[in-house]
C-alpha cells in the first residue's frame, strides 16, 4: 500500500506537469495529491499509540515496508518521531498548494511537479530506517527544492542554495559513511555504538550537514537569498515544512541512532551532554542573530527570512538540552513555526499579489483593505512573538523553563533578548504594512489564499486552548526515547517550576477584551489625520521632506548600534572560502596552457618522475 | 536469449569491411551514404547485443584468428566488461550518428572515419593480444584526428593537431612498452604475458609498465598526459566531442584497466593509479569551475570523471569495480548527452521542456544525484573507501563533487548564452534517447549491476 501511495503521488506529479498550460486545473490536481500525505499520517495515528477515533483511519497501511529494487533494500517504517514531523509537513503542504492555485500563473506544471517530488522525498526521509534510503530521499528532496529555487531566476539565490545544499549532502554522506565503517551496517536499528572519537566526528558532521536545512548559524547564509527571492507558496513550505527535516534528522541521529548514553559519555555539563549544550548554544546564537538582522530589514520577505532563522534557533536549543521539558518545547516550537511561518509567508505573498510591492516602506494601511489577511497575520505574529493569544507562548515558555531549570547562564538571557527582539520586528510588519496611512486601493486576497492562511492559523488557536492535546501528540516520542512525558491535562501543563493554565489565561483575556471594547465604545471616537500622528499637530507644509511612514528609519538607533557587528559576518567567511577555491581553479586552468610544447614537456616530466619513483623504490 | 553465437571478430570486421566498401556506395548514390552508415552501425549494435548475451550465458568468449594457436596467433577474448563496453560503444555510436543525420553535405570521409573509429574502439575492448590492441589504438587515434578536424574551423584544426602530437608521443611509448615486453618474454598474448610477467627482471617490468601507462594514459585522458583534451573538445563540433567521449576514451580506460589488472598487477601500480586518479579528478574539476566556454568546461569535467573512474579501478575490490562500471556507463551516457546539448542550452527548460528535462537528467546523473547511475557509481565507490578507511580520498571526492555541482548548476542556469542555434531534429532524438537510457538504468539498476558484478569478479581473477 505504501509503495502504491508513493507511485500515485509520482503519477499525479507527472499529470500536474502535463497540465502545464492550465495552471488552475494543474493546481487542483496537485491539491488532491497533497491531501494524500495528510490522510496517510492520520491513518497511522493508532499505530504509534495515539487514541484517534477509528473513522479517521482512511487507509489500512502497513507499519513497515522493505522494498527491494534488486541491488539494495529500502527499509521504511513509521516511528513516533517520523509521524510527528510528517504531520507537520503534511498539514503545511496542502495549504501551500491551495494558496498557489491562484498565485502561480507562469509555468505552473513544473512548480507543482517539483513541489510533489519534494514532498515524496520528505516522506521517504521521515520513514527511512537505513542509511541508503535516508540519503537517497534526502537528495531527492534537496534537488526538487533546487528546481523550485531555479524558478526565481536569481543567480545569488540559486548558487547559494546549490553550494550549501551540496555541502550539506557531502557532510551527511561523510558522516553516514563514518557511522557505516564503525558499525558495518546500513540499518539504523542494528547500529551499536562505541563512544569513541570517530562517532563524535561522524555525529558532528551529520549535525552540521542538517544545520544547513535547519538554517543554523553559520550555515544560514543561503536562507535569506532563497527565502526572499523565490515564490511565496514554495517559501512557505520550505521555511515552514522542509526546514523541520533538518531538526528531525538531528533528533533521529542524536537520540535514536547514536543514543543519549553515548552523547553523555563525551562529557556532561549540568546533566546535559556537552554535545547537546554546544548545539543549544548555537541555537541561541542563531535565535539572537536572526532576530537582530530581522529588525534591520525593510524588505518584507527578507524580514520574514531572518525571523524564520531566529525562530528555528529555538528548536535547536530544545533539542540540545534534551530534557523532557525541552524536547516538548522544541517539538511545540516546531509545530508552531510550521503554522505561523507558513501563514506569514503566504500573507506576504497575498500582499504582493494585490499590491506588487515587497518593501515595507512602500506599503501601509492594508489592514483597512484586506482585513482578513490582516487578522490572519495578527494571529500568526502573536504566535511568533510568543504572546499568549496563541500557542506560541506555550512553546517559548517551556523552552525558557527548560533552560532556567538547568541554570544555563548564557543561553537563557540570549533567548530572552531574542524573544523581546521578536516584538520589535513583529511590530514593524503590523504597523508598516497593515496600519498607518492607507496607500493602496486594493481588494481582499482571493478566496483560496485566504482559506490557506486561515487554515494555518486555526491550529495555533486550538493548541492555545488545549496545549495538553499537543503534549499528547508528543508523548509517544518521549516514551520512545525512554523519557517521561510532562504532566498535563487538556488545559494545564505542570512543570517543576510553575503550572501553566490556559483556561485561566483565556478567560482573563476574554474578560480583558470585553473591558477594552467597552472602554473603546463608551466614548465618541474622533478620526485623527495621519499627519497629525507624526507631526503632533504642526502644519504639514513645513515637514514635507519627512517620510511619514511608520517603517522608515523605525529603529534607526538600534540599526546604528548593531549594523557594524552584523555586516555580513558569516557570508564574508564563506565568500573567502569560495574565493580561495576559485583561485585553485584558476591554478588548475593555468596548467592547460594551450601550447602543445608544454603538454609534451608534461609527458616527459611525468616519465622522469615515474622513473625516479621506481629508482627510489 | 542467444539466437546465434556471434563470433566476436564480426564486431570488428563488419564495420571495417563496410567502411572500405563505402566509397563504392558513395559512387553509386551520394545521398544513401548516411543510411548506409546508419545501417552498418545498427547491425553492429545488434551483433554487440548478441555477443553480450552470449558472454552472460557462457562466460568469457575466446576466439583465435588466422589459424594459428595462441600464443602465436591473435586471440580475441571477450570478458564481461568487454562485452558491456562493446555494447555500450556500438549502441551509443549508433545513437550519436543519428545526430549527424540532418547535415546537408554528408561527406564520405566522415562516414568512413566514424565507422573505423567505432570498429577500432570495439576492437580495443575485445582483444586479447597486446599488439592487436596497439594497432586498434593507432586506428582509433588516426580516425579521431580526422573526426576532430572535421568541423573545418581554425580551432578544430588546432585541437586536432595537438592531439596528433600528443597521440603520436603516446603511441611511441606504447610501442616501446610492447617492445620491452616482447624482448623479454617473446610473446604478445595477454594471458601468456600475465602468466610469465614475474620471470621478467624487475627493472624491465617497471619500464614496460611506465611506457604503457604513459602511452595509454594519453588516450584515457589521465593527468598530466591529457593536455590535448580541452583544446580538441572545444574545437571539435559538439557531436564529434560527444562521440569521442563515448567511444575512444572508454576504450582507453578499458585498456588501463587491463594493464593494471591483467597485464602487470603490482601494488605500486595500484597506488600510482590512485594518486593519478585523485590528481586527475581534482585538477579536472577545479579547472572546470571558472570555465566560461561550455564545451571546454565539459571537457575538463570529462577529465575529472576519468579521474574518478581511475580511482575506482585502483581500489581493486569487488565493490569498487562495480562502481567503476557504473561510472563508465554513466559517463558515456550522460557526458555525451551533455556535449550534444551543449550547443544550445539557452533555450532552456522552459522553452523546450523535453530537451531541457533530458539535459537536466544528464547533469544530475553526472553530479551523482540519486537514483541515476552516477549516484550508484559514487555510492559504491565511497562505501568501498569507507570499508578501507580511505578518509582523505573520500574527502577529496566529496570536495570535487561540490565543485562539480556548482559549475553544472551554472551550466544549467546560464547555458551558452551567445549562440542562438536551435538543435537539429536528429540531435534532439539522440539527446532524448540517451536520457531515456539513463532513466531505464535509474529505474532498473540491477540490469547494470549484475553484469558489473560478473565483470568485477572476472577482473579480480585476472580475466578480461
Amino acid at each position: 500500500m505504501l509503495v502504491e501511495i508513493f507511485i500515485t503521488m509520482l503519477i499525479l506529479a507527472l499529470v500536474a506537469a502535463a497540465l502545464n498550460k492550465y495552471p488552475k486545473i494543474s493546481g487542483i490536481v496537485t491539491f488532491f495529491a497533497s491531501l494524500i500525505p495528510f490522510l496517510v499520517v492520520i491513518s497511522w495515528s493508532q499505530d504509534i499509540g495515539l487514541s484517534f477515533p477509528q473513522f479517521l483511519k482512511f487507509f489500512t497501511l502497513e507499519k513497515s515496508l522493505n522494498y527491494n529494487i534488486g541491488i539494495a533494500t529500502f527499509m521504511l517504517k513509521i516511528t513516533p518521531l517520523g509521524w510527528f514531523f510528517l504531520l507537520l509537513l503534511a498539514s503545511a503542504f496542502p495549504m501551500a498548494i491551495l494558496f498557489s492555485i491562484t498565485f502561480i500563473k507562469k509555468n505552473a506544471g513544473g512548480f507543482y511537479a517539483a513541489m510533489i517530488t519534494s514532498m515524496i522525498g520528505s516522506m521517504g526521509i521521515l520513514l527511512a530506517q537505513d542509511i541508503l534510503s535516508f540519503y537517497m530521499f534526502w537528495e531527492i528532496m534537496s534537488w526538487s527544492i533546487l528546481a523550485l529555487v531555479m524558478r526565481s531566476h536569481d543567480k545569488k539565490a540559486i548558487m547559494s542554495y546549490l553550494s550549501f545544499g551540496v555541502l550539506s549532502a557531502m557532510l551527511i554522506l561523510l558522516g553516514i559513511m563514518l557511522l557505516y565503517s564503525e558499525t558495518g551496517t546500513f540499518v539504523f536499528s542494528e547500529m551499536g555504538f562505541m563512544a569513541n572519537n570517530t562517532t563524535l566526528i561522524a555525529l558532528s558532521l551529520l549535525v552540521s550537514g542538517f544545520a544547513v536545512k535547519g538554517v543554523l548559524v553559520p550555515m544560514h547564509v543561503w536562507a535569506p537569498y532563497v527565502y526572499s527571492r523565490s515564490e511565496e507558496p514554495f517559501v512557505a513550505f520550505l521555511s515552514g515544512g522542509l526546514s523541520k527535516l533538518g531538526y528531525f534528522a538531528m533528533i533521529l541521529f542524536m537520540y535514536s541512532v547514536v543514543g543519549i548514553s553515548v552523547l553523555n559519555s563525551w562529557g556532561t555539563f549540568r546533566d546535559v551532554s556537552i554535545f547537546g549544550y554546544t548545539l543549544a548554544f548555537i541555537g541561541a546564537l542563531t535565535a539572537f542573530i536572526g532576530t537582530v538582522l530581522a529588525i534591520m530589514q525593510d524588505d518584507l520577505r527578507k524580514l520574514l527570512a531572518y525571523s524564520s532563522i531566529g525562530q528555528l534557533g529555538y528548536i535547536a536549543i530544545g533539542i540540545g538540552i534534551g530534557t523532557p521539558l525541552a524536547m516538548t518545547g522544541a517539538l511545540f516550537q516546531a509545530l508552531n513555526h510550521t503554522f505561523f511561518k507558513s501563514a506569514l509567508f503566504l500573507a506576504a505573498g497575498a500582499v504582493y499579489y494585490r499590491t506588487g510591492k515587497w518593501k515595507i516602506s512602500e506599503l501601509g494601511g492594508l489592514g483597512y483593505k484586506m482585513p482578513f489577511t490582516f487578522l490572519a497575520v495578527l494571529f500568526a505574529i502573536f504566535a511568533l512573538a510568543g504572546i499568549p493569544i496563541t500557542s506560541g507562548f506555550a512553546a517559548k515558555w517551556l523552552l525558557y523553563e527548560a533552560a532556567i531549570q538547568k541554570k544555563f547562564l548564557f543561553i537563557t538571557p540570549i533567548m530572552l533578548i531574542a524573544g523581546v527582539g521578536a516584538f520589535l520586528y513583529s511590530y514593524k510588519i503590523l504597523y508598516g504594512v497593515f496600519l498607518g496611512e492607507p496607500r493602496h486601493n486594493v481588494k481582499e486576497a482571493p478566496l483560496s489564499q485566504l482559506a490557506a492562511m486561515w487554515l494555518l492559523v486555526l491550529p495555533l488557536i486550538i493548541f492555545l486552548i488545549f496545549p495538553g492535546w499537543f503534549v499528547d501528540l508528543t508523548s509517544p516520542i518521549l516514551k520512545w526515547y525512554g523519557l517521561m512525558p510532562i504532566s498535563h491535562t487538556p488545559y494545564t501543563i505542570t512543570t517543576s517550576l510553575a503550572a501553566y493554565n490556559t483556561l485561566a489565561v483565556i478567560l482573563a483575556l476574554i474578560g480583558g477584551l470585553i473591558l477594552a471594547f467597552a472602554l473603546y465604545f463608551s466614548k465618541p471616537q474622533k478620526v485623527v489625520p495621519h499627519t497629525d500622528n507624526y507631526l503632533a499637530g504642526e502644519p504639514p507644509e513645513l515637514y514635507e521632506h519627512i517620510s511619514m511612514h511608520a517603517a522608515s528609519k523605525y529603529y534607526e538607533p538600534f540599526d546604528e548600534v548593531f549594523y557594524p557587528f552584523f555586516k555580513r559576518g558569516a557570508e564574508m567567511c564563506w565568500m573567502a572560502i569560495l574565493k580561495f577555491v576559485k583561485i585553485l581553479g584558476e591554478g588548475a586552468r593555468a596548467i592547460y596552457t594551450g601550447i602543445v610544447n608544454d603538454y609534451s614537456i608534461y609527458i616527459l616530466i611525468f616519465f622522469l618522475l615515474l622513473v625516479g619513483w621506481w629508482l627510489i623504490w | 536469449m542467444v539466437m546465434f553465437d556471434v563470433p566476436p571478430v564480426l564486431l570488428i570486421a563488419f564495420p571495417l569491411f563496410f567502411a572500405f566498401l563505402a566509397p563504392l556506395i558513395y559512387y553509386l548514390s551520394k545521398k544513401s551514404i548516411k543510411f548506409y552508415t546508419l545501417g552498418v552501425l545498427i547491425l553492429n549494435a545488434i551483433l554487440s547485443y548478441f555477443l553480450f548475451f552470449r558472454v552472460m550465458d557462457e562466460g568469457v568468449v575466446y576466439e583465435q584468428l588466422s589459424g594459428f594457436y595462441p600464443p602465436v596467433g591473435i586471440l580475441l577474448a571477450v570478458g564481461y566488461l568487454g562485452s558491456i563496453l562493446a555494447m555500450l560503444i556500438n549502441t551509443l555510436a549508433t545513437i550519436n550518428y543519428v545526430s549527424f543525420f540532418d547535415e546537408k553535405s554528408h561527406s564520405l570521409r566522415f562516414s568512413m572515419l566514424y565507422m573505423l573509429v567505432t570498429a577500432s574502439s570495439t576492437g580495443i575492448v575485445v582483444t586479447g593480444d597486446l599488439f592487436n590492441m596497439f594497432v586498434f589504438f593507432e586506428i582509433t587515434a588516426v580516425g579521431s584526428y580526422g573526426l576532430l578536424a572535421s568541423k573545418g574551423t581554425k580551432r578544430s584544426y588546432e585541437g586536432a593537431i595537438k592531439y596528433i602530437v600528443l597521440g603520436s608521443i603516446g603511441s611511441s611509448f606504447i610501442l616501446l612498452g610492447i617492445a620491452t615486453i616482447y624482448g623479454y618474454l617473446k610473446t604478445l598474448n595477454f594471458y601468456d604475458i600475465a602468466a610469465r610477467i614475474s620471470t621478467m627482471p624487475i627493472e624491465a617490468k617497471l619500464m614496460a609498465f611506465t611506457f604503457l601507462v604513459i602511452g595509454i594514459g594519453v588516450e584515457a585522458e589521465i593527468f598530466p598526459l591529457n593536455g590535448w583534451v580541452p583544446d580538441a573538445y572545444q574545437g571539435a563540433s559538439s557531436r564529434v566531442a560527444s562521440f569521442m567521449v563515448l567511444g575512444p576514451s572508454k576504450a582507453g580506460i578499458y585498456a588501463i584497466a587491463r594493464l593494471i589488472f591483467t597485464l602487470i598487477p603490482f601494488s605500486d601500480g595500484y597506488e600510482l593509479a590512485l594518486i593519478l586518479g585523485a590528481l586527475t579528478l581534482l585538477i579536472g574539476e577545479l579547472a572546470a569551475l571558472n570555465q566560461k566556454d561550455v564545451k571546454r568546461m565539459l571537457a575538463y569535467s570529462s577529465i575529472g570523471q576519468m579521474g574518478l573512474i581511475l580511482i575506482a579501478l585502483s581500489l581493486h575490490s569487488q565493490i569498487a569495480l562495480i562502481a567503476a562500471v557504473f561510472l563508465i556507463v554513466n559517463h558515456a551516457l550522460a557526458k555525451s548527452l551533455l556535449f550534444l546539448g551543449s550547443r544550445n542550452y539557452a533555450s532552456g527548460i522552459l522553452k523546450n521542456p523535453v530537451i531541457g528535462a533530458s539535459i537536466f537528467i544528464g547533469a544530475l546523473s553526472i553530479i551523482g544525484m540519486p537514483p541515476f547511475p552516477g549516484f550508484w557509481g559514487k555510492w559504491y565507490l565511497i562505501v568501498d573507501m569507507a570499508h578501507n578507511g580511505l578518509w582523505f580520498m573520500i574527502s577529496v571526492i566529496l570536495f570535487a563533487a561540490i565543485v562539480e555541482a556548482v559549475y553544472y548548476a551554472r551550466f544549467l542556469f546560464r547555458g551558452t548564452g551567445n549562440e542562438k542555434v536551435t538543435l537539429l531534429p536528429g540531435e534532439k532524438i539522440a539527446i532524448i534517447s540517451l536520457a531515456v537510457l539513463l532513466v531505464i538504468i535509474a529505474l532498473f539498476p540491477f540490469l547494470l549491476y549484475n553484469p558489473a558484478s560478473n565483470a568485477a569478479t572476472s577482473f579480480l581473477g585476472g580475466g578480461p
